[in-house]
C-alpha cells in the first residue's frame, strides 16, 4: 500500500478535515424562499412562476405558483375537517376501489367502513353496551354514547352510559377487570366506578391539579396514572382552571375494587409508569451497572415487582402491547435515534421483545380486532400513509390508502369487532371485516414455477450463449440480501415476503414449503451462507441467525448477543464459525462464536477485525482488511472464520468481494484494479485481462466478468481455465453478480440468470474463442401475464400524485402501466405525467415507479426524450 | 355556522404556516449544507433545498412529531439530491471543466476544485457520496445516518466500508494521475 494513500482512520480524518472551514449557512434568498413555501396560495392568482432573488441565479428550479398552492390546499383541507370530507366524498365515488354498499358508505381491501355522523367524539372507549365517547357541549367536554360506534348520542344514552348523580362524567380512560370497570378522566371528578359497565358512580381521589389520568387493569385490580401541576395553582374567573407555568408530576394510584383507590409507593429507581396494555404497567427503572448508570425498560403486572423487558437495539419504550389469541404480543416500539418514529415489536412471552416487521420503517398506530392486526403505516418511500392488515404481524397486506379517497385517518382504536379511525381528533369512520373476507389470494407475482428438481434444468425457453444457459429471471429477490442456494432449489427475500425458486430463474411469492419452511411465519434477509458438505445450514441474516438441519426447515439459532452484531458465517473441520462485528471495546477486533450444527452456539473467543459485512456463500472463505501493520492495511484471509493468515496482494491492490471458489479449489476475488485468484488464500496474483473487470461472479469452472465502456454498458467475458484466457461471450452487458451458484446477469435492462451447459449438452458447448459479437441475439425475457393481487391502476396514480404532486396540467396528462421490470426485478407501476410533447424525441414529463404488490415508491423524478 | 368553520381552517392554517417556516428555517443551514456537500454546488444546493422544502411542507400534516421535523427535513433533501444526481446523469449534463482552473466564489465547487478528498468523493458513485458527506461532513452517528438513509445500521457500516475503500482507490488514481 502507498504511504500516500492513508489507513482507515487516517482516511476518516483526512474526509473530516477536509470540510474544516467550509461550512456556510443557507443564502438569505433561500430562507426567504422557505418563509414564502406556505403562504405561495396567496399568489396562485399571479401569472408566471414565482420568483425570487437569488445570486447568481441560473435557470434551473422554478417552483410554479400552482405547485406550492397546491400543497398549500392540501394542509388546508386536512386542517378543515367539514370541509375536506365535502371534497372527498365527491373523489370516493370515481374511486374503483371503494365501493359503497347497502350495509357499508363504501367497501374496500376487505373491510366495510362506515362514517361517523356528528356529533362525532374525540376519544372512544368500549364499554357493556356499546362506546363511551368525549363530545364537545358548550364548548366543554361532555360523554356521548353510541351503541354501533357510527351513530352517536348526546346527552349520553342511559341504556349505555347512567350516571349517579349530578356530576358531569368525565372517564375518558376506560379499564375493565374481575372488579368491575374503572374511568378516569380530566376534570374533577375524574374518577368513576361501575359493577356493570352501565351504571357508573364518582369516586373520590385526592388528586388536585389533575391534567390527565389513564388507567390500566392489573391482575388484582387497577392502577391510574395521573398527571397533576404541583405548586401553586392559579385559577382565572369565568375560564377552565388553568396553571400556567407549573410543573407537572407523575401520580400513581392502586385500587383492588375500583372504588377506594390508594397512593402507589413505586419501587426505588422506577420512573415514568405509563398504561402499557396487555402486559400491565411499562415504566424506565435506573440501575447502575459496572459502575455506569443504565435505564432500563420495566413492566408490571401488579404494579409492585417490576420485570426488565428485552428490547431490541434502537427502541427505547414501549407501548400499546396487545396480547393475541395466538398467545404472541405485539407492541409499539419508539425508537431512540428517530424522535418518537415508531416500530413494531412482537414478544412470545411479554418480555423478551423482537422487531417485528412493520409494513414500513414508519409504523403510526396499531389495533388488533379479533384476528386482524392493523397498523397506519406509511407506504414505503413515501410520506403517504395507509392502512394494512396482518394475521401474524409479519405479513402485510394493504386495506387502503389513507389519502382520503375515501379513507383517512392517522389513529386506530379498536372497537371489539370492529376498528376506528380518527382523523386529527375526531373519529370519522368505523370499519368491520366484510364477512367474506378478503376475496383474493396472496400476491403472486409470478406463473406457477417449474416443478423441476434440477436447478440446472428448465423446460421454460431458455438461450443459450457462448456455452452458457440463461434465462429470464422473472423477479429478482432483494438486491441487498444473498440468494441461499440449498439442496431443493434457491430461497431469498422478496420485499416482504420470503421466495424461492426450484431453479433460479422461476420465482415464487409466498415460498413453497417444499424449498423454504419455517415453523409458523418467518422473514429474514440472508446476507452469508455457509453448509456442511454432509448438509445442515446456517444463515447469518440483517434479523438473526438461522439454521436447518435439513436444508428446507429453518429455525432460528440461540447465539450469544454480540454487542457490535455479525458480519459473517462459516464452516470448517471444526463446525460453524460466527464472526461477529469490530468492538471498540475489544479493540476494534471481532468476537468469535461456534456450533457443531448450527443450532446452538458457544463463544469461542477473538478473532482479528472483519469488517466485510460477508454477503452470500462463504465456502470460499473470506478475504478482508483484519488489521494495520507499517504499510497500511493488512490483509488476511480464512477459509473457515477461525484460522487466518495474512494474504498478499500485488502492489496498490485490495479485494472488493468475498472470495468465489472455483471447481479447482482455487479462489478468485474482484480486486481494485482488475480480477485476483490465488491457490492458497495467502498470495494473490492479478490476472492479465487487458481490461478492468467492474464485476465477477462464477459457476462451476468458469469466471464471468463485465469489462465496462462508455455509458456503464460493456462487455461480458468468460474463463473456462480458471482465469489463464479469457474469451468475449456477449455485448451489452452491465453487471454480473453471484446468484447462490448461479450467475445473474443483467443486460439491456433485463435480468438473467445463467449456467454453463454441461459437457453432454449439445453444439455450442463449448465456448467460442473469439466470443460472441454485438450481432448475437439479447435474450428475450419471457413474457409473464399480469399477476393479481397488486394494486389498481387508480391507486397507483394517487400514489404517484402524492408522491411528485403534478400540476394540474401534468395530472390530466398521466399515463400508468404494470409490467415486469428487469431493473427492479419485480412487477411495478410505472406512472407517467407528460409536461412537454414535441414529438417522440422530443419530450419530457415526470415518472414514479412504484411496486405493483406493496405501493413502494421505488424511484421518481424526470425523464427525458 | 360556515363563517366560524372558515375562521378555524384560517387558524389552522396560519398555525401550520408558522410552525413550519419556524422548523424549516432552523434546519435551513443545515439542509442547505448537506446538499451543497452531496451535490457540490451552492445553486444546486439552494434548489435541491428548495425544492425539499415544498415536498416537506406538502408533507407537513403527516409529521405527527413536530420534534422529529429535523431529521425528517433531512431524510427529503437527501432524497432530492439523490434524484438530482439521478436525473444530471440521464441527461448527461454538461461537468464543470476538470481541466481548468476554478474560479469561482461557490464554496462548494472551491471546496471540490481545491481539496483532494473533497474532489475524490465528488467523483465517487452517488451512494458512497452520500454515506461519508452525512457520516463525515455532517458528523452524524451511524444510527442516524441509517435514520436518513432508512437502512439498517449494518448496511450503512458496509456501505461506509466500500465507500472509504472506493475512496481510497480514487485518491490513489488521482495520486497516480499527478
Amino acid at each position: 500500500m502507498r504511504p500516500d494513500v492513508p489507513d482507515d482512520l487516517e482516511l476518516e480524518q483526512r474526509c473530516r478535515d477536509s470540510v474544516a472551514g467550509r461550512r456556510p449557512n443557507a443564502p438569505a434568498s433561500l430562507r426567504e424562499f422557505i418563509r414564502q413555501v406556505p403562504t405561495a396560495d396567496a399568489l396562485s392568482a399571479t401569472p408566471g412562476p414565482l420568483r425570487l432573488a437569488r445570486a447568481g441565479e441560473r435557470p434551473r428550479t422554478r417552483r410554479g405558483v400552482t405547485g406550492i398552492a397546491a400543497a398549500a390546499a392540501i394542509v388546508l383541507a386536512i386542517a378543515g375537517g367539514a370541509a375536506l370530507f365535502a371534497v372527498l366524498d365527491r373523489r370516493a365515488e370515481s374511486s374503483p376501489s371503494a365501493a359503497a354498499s347497502a350495509s357499508y358508505d363504501f367497501e374496500t381491501g376487505g373491510w366495510g367502513w362506515r362514517r361517523v355522523g356528528e356529533p362525532a367524539p374525540g376519544a372512544v372507549a368500549g364499554i357493556a353496551n356499546g362506546y363511551l365517547g368525549e363530545c364537545i357541549s358548550n364548548g366543554l367536554p361532555a360523554a356521548c354514547t353510541s351503541k354501533d360506534g357510527v351513530s352517536w348520542a348526546l346527552p349520553a344514552d342511559p341504556a349505555v352510559l347512567a350516571v349517579d348523580g349530578a356530576a358531569p362524567f368525565a372517564g375518558w380512560s376506560v379499564a375493565h377487570g374481575a372488579a368491575g370497570w374503572v374511568a378516569t378522566g380530566t376534570i374533577d371528578p375524574g374518577t368513576w366506578h361501575s359493577g356493570d359497565g352501565v351504571h357508573w358512580s364518582a369516586v373520590a381521589v385526592d388528586l388536585p391539579g389533575l391534567q390527565r389520568a389513564q388507567v390500566q387493569a392489573l391482575t388484582d385490580g387497577f392502577a391510574m396514572v395521573a398527571q397533576v401541576y404541583d405548586g401553586q395553582q392559579t385559577a382565572y374567573p369565568g375560564q377552565q382552571t388553568a396553571y400556567p407555568g407549573q410543573q407537572t408530576t407523575t401520580k400513581v394510584f392502586f385500587s383492588t375494587d375500583g372504588a377506594v383507590w390508594k397512593p402507589l409507593d413505586l419501587a426505588a429507581g422506577v420512573t415514568q409508569p405509563q398504561p402499557g396494555g396487555a402486559i400491565g404497567l411499562v415504566a424506565t427503572k435506573g440501575e447502575t451497572v459496572n459502575g455506569s448508570q443504565v435505564s432500563r425498560v420495566v413492566s408490571s403486572s401488579d404494579g409492585v415487582s417490576w420485570t426488565a423487558l428485552t428490547l431490541p437495539d434502537g427502541v427505547m419504550g414501549l407501548s400499546s402491547s396487545i396480547h393475541l389469541a395466538s398467545g404472541k404480543y405485539v407492541a409499539v416500539g419508539t425508537k431512540t435515534w428517530t424522535y418518537g418514529a415508531k416500530t413494531l415489536l412482537t414478544s412470545a412471552d411479554g418480555v423478551i421483545w423482537q422487531a417485528g416487521t412493520a409494513p414500513s420503517t414508519w409504523l403510526d398506530s396499531l389495533a388488533v380486532v379479533g384476528p386482524h392486526i392493523l397498523a397506519i403505516s406509511v407506504i414505503p418511500n413515501t410520506a403517504l400513509p395507509a392502512l394494512w392488515e396482518s394475521t401474524d404481524g409479519t405479513t402485510w397486506r394493504r386495506i387502503a390508502l389513507l389519502d382520503g379517497n375515501p379513507l383517512s385517518g392517522t389513529q386506530l382504536v379498536a372497537l371489539g369487532d370492529r376498528v376506528g379511525l380518527f382523523t386529527g381528533s375526531k373519529l370519522t369512520v368505523v370499519g368491520a371485516p366484510l364477512p367474506a373476507g378478503y376475496p383474493t389470494s396472496p400476491p403472486q407475482p409470478t406463473s406457477s414455477p417449474s416443478t423441476a428438481a434440477s436447478p440446472t434444468a428448465s423446460p421454460a425457453p431458455a438461450l443459450v450463449v457462448g456455452g452458457w444457459r440463461w434465462h429470464a429471471v422473472n423477479l429478482v429477490p432483494d438486491t441487498s440480501t444473498a440468494v441461499v442456494r440449498v439442496p431443493n432449489g434457491y430461497f431469498g427475500r422478496c420485499g416482504t415476503s420470503m421466495c424461492t425458486s426450484p431453479n433460479g430463474w422461476s420465482w415464487h411469492i409466498p415460498a413453497d414449503p417444499a424449498i423454504f419452511a419455517t415453523d409458523g411465519a418467518a422473514l429474514f434477509s440472508p446476507l452469508s451462507v455457509a453448509h456442511r458438505p454432509d448438509g445442515g445450514y446456517v444463515v447469518n441474516a440483517g434479523e438473526g441467525v438461522w439454521y436447518s438441519l435439513d436444508g428446507v426447515l429453518w429455525k432460528p439459532a440461540t447465539v450469544p448477543a454480540d454487542p457490535a452484531g455479525y458480519r459473517a458465517v462459516m464452516y470448517g473441520a471444526s463446525g460453524f464459525t460466527l464472526i461477529g462485528s469490530p468492538d471498540d471495546a475489544i479493540g476494534g477486533k471481532s468476537r468469535l462464536y461456534t456450533s457443531p450444527d448450527g443450532v446452538a452456539w458457544t463463544a469461542l473467543g477473538i478473532g482479528p477485525m472483519v469488517g466485510l459485512l460477508a454477503q452470500g456463500d462463504t465456502s470460499g472463505g473470506i478475504l478482508d482488511l483484519t488489521g494495520k501493520n507499517s504499510a497500511g492495511g493488512a490483509f488476511g484471509y480464512s477459509a473457515d472464520g477461525r484460522t487466518w493468515v495474512t494474504a498478499t496482494f500485488p502492489k496498490n491492490e485490495y479485494a472488493s468481494t468475498l472470495p468465489y471458489r472455483l471447481a479447482d479449489g482455487s479462489l478468485v476475488a474482484q480486486g481494485g484494479g482488475g480480477i485476483l485468484r490465488s491457490t492458497d488464500g495467502r498470495s494473490w496474483v492479478l490476472l492479465k485481462t487487458g481490461w478492468v473487470a467492474t464485476s465477477i461472479a462464477v459457476a462451476g469452472d468458469r469466471i464471468v466478468a463485465i469489462a465496462n465502456g462508455s455509458g456503464n454498458v460493456g462487455t461480458a467475458w468468460e474463463s473456462s481455465d480458471h482465469g489463464a484466457t479469457f474469451h468475449q461471450l456477449m455485448a451489452g452487458a452491465n453487471q454480473v453478480s453471484q446468484f447462490g451458484d448461479l450467475v445473474l446477469l443483467r443486460a439491456g435492462g433485463a435480468a438473467y440468470v445463467g449456467a454453463p451447459l454441461s459437457a453432454s449438452e449439445g453444439p455450442g458447448t463449448t465456448p467460442t474463442a473469439t466470443g460472441l459479437p454485438g450481432a448475437t441475439p439479447a435474450p428475450t425475457p419471457t413474457t409473464v401475464p399480469m399477476p393479481a393481487g397488486g394494486i389498481s391502476k387508480d391507486e397507483a396514480i394517487r400514489i404517484a400524485t402524492a408522491t411528485i404532486h403534478p400540476t394540474p396540467d401534468e395530472l390530466a396528462k398521466v399515463s400508468a402501466s404494470a409490467y415486469l421490470d428487469s431493473q427492479y426485478g419485480r412487477w411495478i407501476w410505472g406512472v407517467s405525467f407528460l409536461d412537454y410533447y414535441g414529438g417522440p424525441l422530443n419530450a419530457q414529463g415526470k415518472f414514479v415507479d412504484i411496486d405493483f404488490f406493496t405501493g413502494e415508491v421505488l424511484a421518481s423524478g424526470n425523464w427525458i426524450s | 355556522m360556515e363563517g366560524q368553520l372558515i375562521v378555524t381552517q384560517q387558524d389552522a392554517l396560519e398555525r401550520a404556516s408558522a410552525e413550519y417556516v419556524l422548523a424549516a428555517e432552523a434546519e435551513a443551514d443545515d439542509a442547505y449544507r448537506l446538499a451543497g456537500y452531496i451535490l457540490g454546488d451552492a445553486a444546486e444546493a439552494q434548489d435541491a433545498v428548495q425544492e425539499a422544502s415544498i415536498k416537506a411542507w406538502r408533507s407537513w400534516s403527516s409529521l405527527r412529531d413536530r420534534n422529529s421535523f429535523g431529521p425528517w427535513f433531512q431524510r427529503i433533501v437527501v432524497n432530492v439530491c439523490r434524484d438530482r444526481m439521478r436525473r444530471h446523469s440521464t441527461l448527461r449534463m454538461v461537468e464543470l471543466d476538470a481541466a481548468g482552473e476554478v474560479e469561482t466564489d461557490d464554496i462548494f465547487r472551491r471546496m471540490v476544485a481545491d481539496d483532494e478528498v473533497a474532489g475524490a468523493v465528488a467523483r465517487l458513485d452517488r451512494e458512497h457520496r452520500i454515506v461519508i458527506v452525512l457520516r463525515f461532513w455532517q458528523d452524524l452517528a451511524l444510527e442516524q445516518v441509517a435514520d436518513r438513509l432508512d437502512l439498517p445500521v449494518g448496511t450503512v457500516k458496509s456501505r461506509l466500508h466500500y465507500a472509504l475503500k472506493a475512496l481510497r482507490t480514487e485518491l490513489r488514481r488521482s495520486n497516480d494521475e499527478a
